[in-house]
């Protein structure tokens, strides 16, 4: 079992795409389109580039095809525990990364 | 959008084709959908960033391998790229069954090469050009002794001038072998293999052949000045400085290829040269001409003396024969082609038979294969692979053993044929140098890769009649396991039988020609040399009185020979007579009726033969009865003396010895009997011969005894000399060595069995690997049950004995319907064997106790495999 440090620093695309899947499992139709209304428009992924990066997340064992699929033409993809371990050290890495940079942007705080 | 959908569904092809069957609709329905979203220019763009995406990550997305099984991996397919696919799985799937792919390589590989090697035999003796430019022109021209002795001498002159100016031929050459050894250097000679011939500087030109380094002979070599060298007790004149040639492999034999010694004198051992002969040149690779000779030495040219010509341009055989008549001319490729005719068919048959045993071999392991492989090919067919593509894996996998098969039979094939040559006698092989080449190889390995591909075709008919259902469910299967066992069975009792016919005609052979060989000829051929005579001929034209004066002074010549050559230091002794075991067509074959008192019936037909008193102790015969008379006896009375097998024949009517008996209308008195002895031929049964004694040598023949070693030897030379002082016109050029007749007699025998051991002997690794694989595939077949006895507390050994003796049941009844064949065989091939029955007991032992010990081995060995079942593995497995 892989760790999910290993599989850090995660692609802007890919970790919107396991921070969409961590909330409900989705089709990969329906995922871009989140994708883009989440971030206003600035991640517009093309749709290579989109199954790209799923065939990455899934052979890496972060996604999963749902065994639970009710429409046999569209496969439908949940996130593997791996996969929200790997969103969670990729989340706490970015968090680490602002904090960082608040420490140096804010005024008035000196680094001791 | 139509448009778009066709660009992108062309796009998605550079997707990994697993990855796009699962993924391509779904794609396109997405970047259509996005491509709608937009409007007028912006939706060009977006149709472009879409198919210019679907291209870009082509190359990151993965390809799933393990559904290979179905057809080749995506990436192969878009245009024609599943060959390179069907080659990789081939070696895959040969390089998993390694034993079987080995055996298989191996046993077409050694049919191929010995194929090949008798058909380069058959090929370089019968039907393969001689290697010279334009050698359809070089005829063989022979002016045999019994027409020149026949002819009248003005005719024979007329003839030798005709054929000296003749137009009709461009170039005349002599050559010979040659023996130019001391008896000192025997041993060195026969270390060294060298193979002397003597030929007429013009030799090279006429048969267009350039010498390989330094230069060819020519004419000042073959006349330079002469000194007399001392013999012992003979003076012969020799080359002061001796120029030869010498082969290109002798010269990498024993001077390394060293180009500094040519034009500088070299030491050969034992040859006849009073200093070391100057090489002149090495000529080409390959080159033996004369019967396998690697010296050439130096004789005159004479226009009037040659047997080798090349016919002008436009002047054709038939108008050579037309113009000299009574001189044989022959092409020389005729002239070279084996007279034993028959010991090539018999090879022609042997090669067939084992060709037929290694294609035995072959079905029966490509059968094993396919059975073995009928879950696959359900498995595969199930999954979608067409019933073609199945086939050109098959058919992939046919090719790639062909290839590595005529690779190694490429390999092997020189050696074989080298050695088949060097074990063919020489009567068949006359010396000529047989190579496999790339058309023998082209014509064997066609042959061989035919029967591959019709091999390929029986796991296509598997393929063709089963359908994937019943093949994954194994109810085909399991019909096809048992139907597959007894095929391989009865495969392995065809090939032990075909093998053992022909180690079964192999021991008639040897038998034969061991029984021909120790036939008692009466006599010891060992120091005795015969010497054509030239016949009487009479003057045609001229007075009575010239006539009488050609008589008398050939009749002169006749009495002066014998007494001459009996004086020769290192002859032992001389008679004139008949030469036995000499056959040529001018010798009479003719019976005479013997009659022992006047009217009465005949009591035998018998040989008669002019012999002076001597010629019995001269061949050495015994004179069991009677005496040699003497000579005042001999010119008052007419003598003969009769063999032991005529007197039997006689004793019924009285004693023998001093018997008139009346042969060919003229009366002799018995003077003796002498043992019998072989006249004509070693395997045909002893007849009744009436030597007639003569005072006067007027036979065709001289018999003469050498004295024991080196003196004997040197004595050969002296006859001829002798000879040519007596008869300066006429003398024979031929001396016979009885042992060398001896020898000849006995060579058809010695090809056959040489020939038939040689294939029976190659049919054997054969039978080790038809052995070996039955035993294997039986064992595998039959793992479970092996696995259960062994989980039930049966000893491996025993489990191993067991299948050893059920292999042994096939190999013996192979060798049963076998030796029964070789029985069969051995009543078509009675004609040729000599004081041997069909059913030979050790033709049957050797069989027996060559194939039973080897195969015994060999299912010995195979069963080794029991003990690597694993009985908890094997039951485990489906």
């Amino acid at each position: 079992m892989p760790s999910p440090h290993d599989l850090l620093p995660l692609t802007h695309l890919m970790y919107a795409v396991l921070l969409l899947l961590a909330e409900k499992t989705d089709h990969p139709y329906e995922l871009v389109r989140r994708v883009r209304e989440r971030s206003g428009g600035l991640i517009d992924p093309g749709t290579g580039s989109f199954y790209s990066v799923l065939a990455r997340a899934q052979q890496q064992g972060m996604i999963r095809e749902s065994s639970a699929q009710a429409d046999t033409r569209r496969r439908v993809y949940e996130i593997t525990p791996l996969g929200r371990r790997a969103l969670a050290a990729e989340a706490a890495r970015l968090a680490s990364q602002v904090k960082a940079a608040h420490a140096v942007l804010t005024p008035g705080k000196k680094r001791t | 959008m139509k448009v778009f959908r066709t660009l992108y569904r062309l796009a998605l092809r550079a997707w990994p084709r697993d990855f796009r069957t699962r993924h391509q609709d779904e794609a396109l329905q997405m970047a259509e959908a996005r491509v709608r979203e937009e409007a007028g220019l912006r939706r060009a763009l977006r149709a472009a960033r879409e198919l210019g995406n679907a291209l870009r990550v082509a190359p990151a997305l993965p390809s799933y391998r393990r559904v290979a099984i179905v057809g080749p991996p995506a990436g192969h397919t878009a245009f024609g790229g599943a060959m390179p696919f069907a080659l990789r799985l081939a070696v895959r799937t040969l390089s998993r069954q390694r034993t079987l792919t080995v055996a298989v390589i191996t046993t077409v590989g050694l049919a191929v090469a010995t194929n090949t090697a008798l058909f380069s035999i058959f090929d370089g003796l019968l039907f393969r050009p001689l290697p010279f430019p334009g050698a359809d022109r070089i005829v063989h021209v022979d002016f045999p002794a019994e027409i020149r002795r026949a002819l009248p001498p003005a005719e024979v002159r007329l003839l030798t001038s005709m054929l000296g100016e003749t137009t009709l031929i461009e170039l005349r050459a002599s050559a010979a072998p040659a023996a130019l050894f001391l008896e000192e250097g025997a041993a060195a000679v026969r270390d060294w293999d060298l193979r002397p011939a003597r030929v007429s500087p013009g030799l090279f030109t006429l048969l267009g052949i350039q010498p390989m380094a330094g230069r060819l002979l020519t004419a000042e070599d073959a006349s330079g000045p002469r000194d007399s060298a001392t013999f012992g007790d003979r003076i012969e004149s020799v080359f002061r400085s001796p120029v030869i040639l010498i082969s290109y492999e002798l010269w990498q034999a024993h001077f390394g290829g060293d180009l500094g010694i040519i034009g500088t004198p070299i030491e050969l051992p034992g040859m006849l040269f009073q200093r070391g002969p100057v090489l002149a040149g090495v000529l080409p690779r390959g080159f033996d001409f004369p019967g396998g000779a690697n010296i050439w030495i130096p004789t005159r040219d004479a226009s009037d003396r040659f047997d080798l010509a090349r016919l002008a341009p436009g002047a054709s055989i038939e108008q050579l024969r037309a113009a000299l008549p009574g001189i044989r001319i022959t092409p020389l490729r005729e002239h070279v082609r084996p007279a034993g005719a028959f010991a090539l068919g018999v090879l022609l048959a042997a090669t067939g038979l084992l060709v037929l045993v290694a294609w035995v071999q072959v079905a029966a392991l490509l059968f094993a294969r396919a059975v073995g492989r009928a879950t696959e090919i359900g498995v595969r067919l199930a999954l979608g692979a067409t019933r073609f593509r199945i086939a050109r894996q098959f058919a992939m996998e046919g090719v790639l053993v062909a290839g590595a098969a005529l690779l190694l039979a490429w390999t092997l094939a020189p050696a074989i044929t080298a050695t088949a040559v060097a074990l063919l006698p020489e009567t068949t092989t006359r010396g000529q140098s047989v190579a496999p080449d790339v058309r023998t190889l082209a014509f064997a390995g066609l042959v061989s890769l035919a029967g591959v591909l019709v091999l390929t075709l029986v796991p296509i008919d598997i393929i063709r009649r089963s359908s994937p259902l019943a093949l994954v469910r194994g109810v085909l299967f399991e019909n096809m396991r048992q139907g597959a066992a007894r095929t391989r069975t009865l495969m392995l009792v065809t090939q032990i039988c075909i093998t053992a016919i022909l180690m079964y005609m192999a021991g008639l052979s040897a038998q034969s020609y061991s029984r021909v060989s120790a036939v008692d000829l009466g006599f010891d051929p060992g120091r005795l040399v015969g010497i054509p005579m030239p016949a009487l001929s009479m003057l045609v034209g001229g007075s009575e009185d010239d006539r009488r004066a050609s008589q008398k002074r050939q009749m002169q010549q006749f009495a002066e020979s014998l007494p001459a050559i009996q004086a020769l230091p290192g002859v032992a002794a001389a008679a004139s007579g008949r030469l036995p075991l000499y056959a040529t067509a001018n010798l009479s074959d003719q019976r005479f009726d013997v009659v022992a008192e006047s009217d009465t019936p005949p009591i035998a037909s018998a040989r008669v033969d002019d012999v002076t008193p001597d010629y019995p102790s001269v061949l050495g015969l015994r004179v069991t009865e009677g005496r040699v008379p003497s000579p005042s006896e001999l010119s008052s009375d007419r003598w003969a003396f009769v063999n032991e097998a005529l007197a039997r024949q006689l004793a019924h009517a009285g004693p023998v010895v001093g018997r008139i008996i009346t042969v060919n209308k003229r009366q002799r008195r018995v003077a003796g009997v002498v043992s019998d002895f072989v006249v004509a031929r070693p395997d045909q049964s002893v007849e009744p011969v009436v030597l007639d004694l003569t005072q006067a040598a007027q036979s065709a023949f001289m018999l003469v005894k050498l004295e024991p070693g080196l003196v004997g030897d040197r004595a050969v030379a002296a006859i001829r000399t002798t000879l040519d002082r007596i008869w300066p016109d006429r003398a024979s050029r031929e001396i016979v060595h009885l042992s060398a007749l001896a020898n000849t007699a006995t060579a058809d025998y010695r090809s056959r069995a040489t020939l038939l051991t040689l294939i029976g002997l190659l049919c054997l690794p054969l039978a080790v690997t038809g052995v070996t694989g039955a035993l294997s595939y039986g064992i595998q077949q039959r793992k479970r049950e092996i696995a259960i006895s062994v989980a039930v507390g049966a000893a491996p050994n025993r489990v191993r004995r067991r299948l050893v003796r059920q292999a042994l049941i096939a190999v013996g009844s192979g060798l049963i319907v076998g030796t029964i064949g070789g029985i069969l065989m051995g009543r078509f091939m009675s004609a040729f064997l000599f004081q041997v029955g069909a059913a030979d007991p050790f033709a049957i032992g050797t069989t027996v106790t060559v194939l039973l010990p080897i195969a015994c081995v060999a299912a010995w060995c195979a069963s080794r495999r029991v003990a690597t079942i694993d009985p908890a593995l094997a039951l485990r497995e489906p």
